[in-house]
């Protein structure tokens, strides 16, 4: 399903690689997690697999699509099949509670009644239920991150990416989160998470991808389902 | 179709320049509605006055001219092709002709006028000499260098017009290229996010598009209103101008600005799709 192929990438106008020669299948359905010091890599590899980013060397396919050669198009439906969890939950703090988590499915046309629902009930699993006509700029940094990773999820994406998506919420929270996380990977999607928490790690013996000066490798853990 | 809420996610309302076009379109749509309609007016007044101007031609005979002979170039002018009739008017209208020119105008011996009615297949150079043929002192008034001139004069205020309309269209296509360029990329975290959630570049054009759009008409209808009712009011205030009006100025006064409004929007279009694709935001 992902295939970096001597992947690498350069900022424009930087002295070196971000990331470089990475070489990895990740197949459908699989759970991994990304983890690597600040500066490694870790978001050079997220925007490239969220196509916000085109490796500059290599070929990465995401879904089996060489994303150098989609046009801007075509990039647009891919991504309506990629959730997202940004580390600064990227919220419109004018919409709504209700209104952030349902903008994906807007943003793809009208909405169904059927897929209120299902936002309404994403809202009320990440327990923000109550809160769903509030607007995002008065919710917590915790909230915040509960509704990002509602809006991640109520499309069912093919391909989930996440960053630190349990950083700012307390432990009982995080492990909803994962457990969310970890019934959408056992329903098909594809899960990537970054992740320095190593309680995480632990807790969730899935394959550990990690970044170090640009090059990433993985360790097959023992219990964990590696591609 | 885009639902409410990404439409609500852009929050171009909240710019300034957006703000402004309201305002800016209301006074370029009624500056060119009020343009158009008046070189359509002044072309239509004109054409009407050269019409009656080429249609009518005065010959001024001594008074001491014999009748006979005054009738007898009456009849050899009315035979020629293009000569519709022929009048001799009559000492009062001559003299209430001559009144506003010649002081104590009763005192003088009246000049003995003919007034002909003509079409354009005349062939004035003969029928001039005609004139002159049997009456060398005739003065004969031709209105063609009056005509030439004036229209010369209606000619250059039409093209100034145009010219005017031109340049405020082209700069109401640089003000929205410049306004646009600053609101999105003002707006381009959203722009991302949109994005990166799986907006396509068609559906932000849109949004944008369609922001302006609403802007643009608004102004557009209220211009078109003001300059209708400016033109209402001058027609009731002066029976000439009511006259001269027509269903062409009307369409002059609505459409010109539609002209504006158009090139405004595939501007924002064209802008706007140019900053997506060249990812400047």
């Amino acid at each position: 399903m992902i295939t970096f192929d001597d992947v690498g990438f350069c900022y424009p106008h930087a002295a070196g690689d971000a990331v470089h020669d990475i070489n990895l299948t990740l197949a459908d359905g699989s759970f991994h997690f990304l983890t690597g010091a600040s500066g490694a890599g870790k978001t050079t590899v997220f925007r490239m697999l969220h196509l916000d980013l085109l490796p500059t060397k290599g070929r990465l396919l995401v879904m089996g699509r060489n994303v150098g050669s989609l046009s801007r198009d075509e990039r647009a439906d891919m991504r309506r099949k990629i959730g997202v969890v940004f580390q600064d939950f990227r919220l419109l703090p004018h919409l709504t509670v209700r209104e952030n988590v349902a903008l994906p499915l807007a943003l793809a046309g009208e909405i169904t009644p059927g897929q209120y629902r299902a936002v309404d009930d994403m809202l009320a699993w990440v327990g923000l239920g109550k809160k769903k006509d509030q607007i995002a700029s008065s919710l917590s940094g915790g909230e915040m991150q509960r509704v990002a990773v509602a809006r991640a999820v109520v499309n069912k994406p093919a391909l989930l990416i996440a960053d630190e998506p349990t950083g700012n919420v307390d432990d009982a929270m995080g492990k909803r989160i994962m457990h969310l996380l970890t019934e959408l990977h056992k329903h098909g999607t594809t899960v990537l998470v970054a992740t320095h928490d190593p309680r995480l790690t632990e807790a969730y013996p899935y394959p550990l991808l990690e970044m170090k000066s640009g090059k990433m490798t993985q360790r097959i853990r023992k219990g964990g389902d590696a591609s | 179709m885009t639902h409410e809420i990404a439409r609500k996610a852009l929050r171009l309302n909240r710019e300034a320049g957006f703000g402004l076009l309201v305002f800016i379109t209301l006074i370029v749509s009624w500056v060119m509605s009020l343009g158009a309609g008046s070189a359509i007016l002044l072309g239509d007044v004109y054409h009407d006055w050269a019409l009656d101007r080429q249609e009518t031609m005065r010959v001024y005979l001594p008074p001491d001219v014999n009748a006979e002979a005054v009738s007898e170039l009456k009849g050899q002018i009315d035979v020629l092709q293009g000569v519709i009739r022929t009048d001799r008017m009559d000492a009062a209208a001559v003299r209430a002709a001559l009144e506003p020119y010649v002081v104590n105008v009763s005192a003088m011996p009246l000049p003995v006028v003919l007034d002909i009615q003509m079409s354009e297949t005349l062939d004035r150079e003969s029928l001039n000499k005609l004139i002159l043929q049997n009456f060398p002192t005739a003065e004969i008034d031709e209105s063609k260098p009056l005509l030439t001139m004036m229209a010369r004069l209606v000619r250059s205020v039409q093209t100034l017009v145009l010219s005017s309309t031109l340049a405020m269209v082209a700069l109401m296509a640089l003000l929205m290229s410049v306004t646009v360029r600053t609101s999105l990329r003002a707006h381009k975290d959203t722009i991302r996010l949109l994005v990166s959630l799986g907006a396509k570049d068609a559906t932000v054009v849109a949004m944008v598009v369609r922001h302006v759009a609403t802007r643009l008409v608004g102004g557009w209808v209220a211009a078109s209103a003001l300059s209708a009712a400016m033109v209402a009011i001058s027609m009731a205030l002066w029976p000439a101008v009511a006259a001269a009006v027509s269903v062409r100025v009307g369409l002059g006064i609505v459409l010109a600005p539609a002209v504006m409004v158009t090139v405004a929007l595939i501007t924002t279009r064209l802008t706007a799709r140019s900053l997506l694709e060249h990812s400047h935001v």
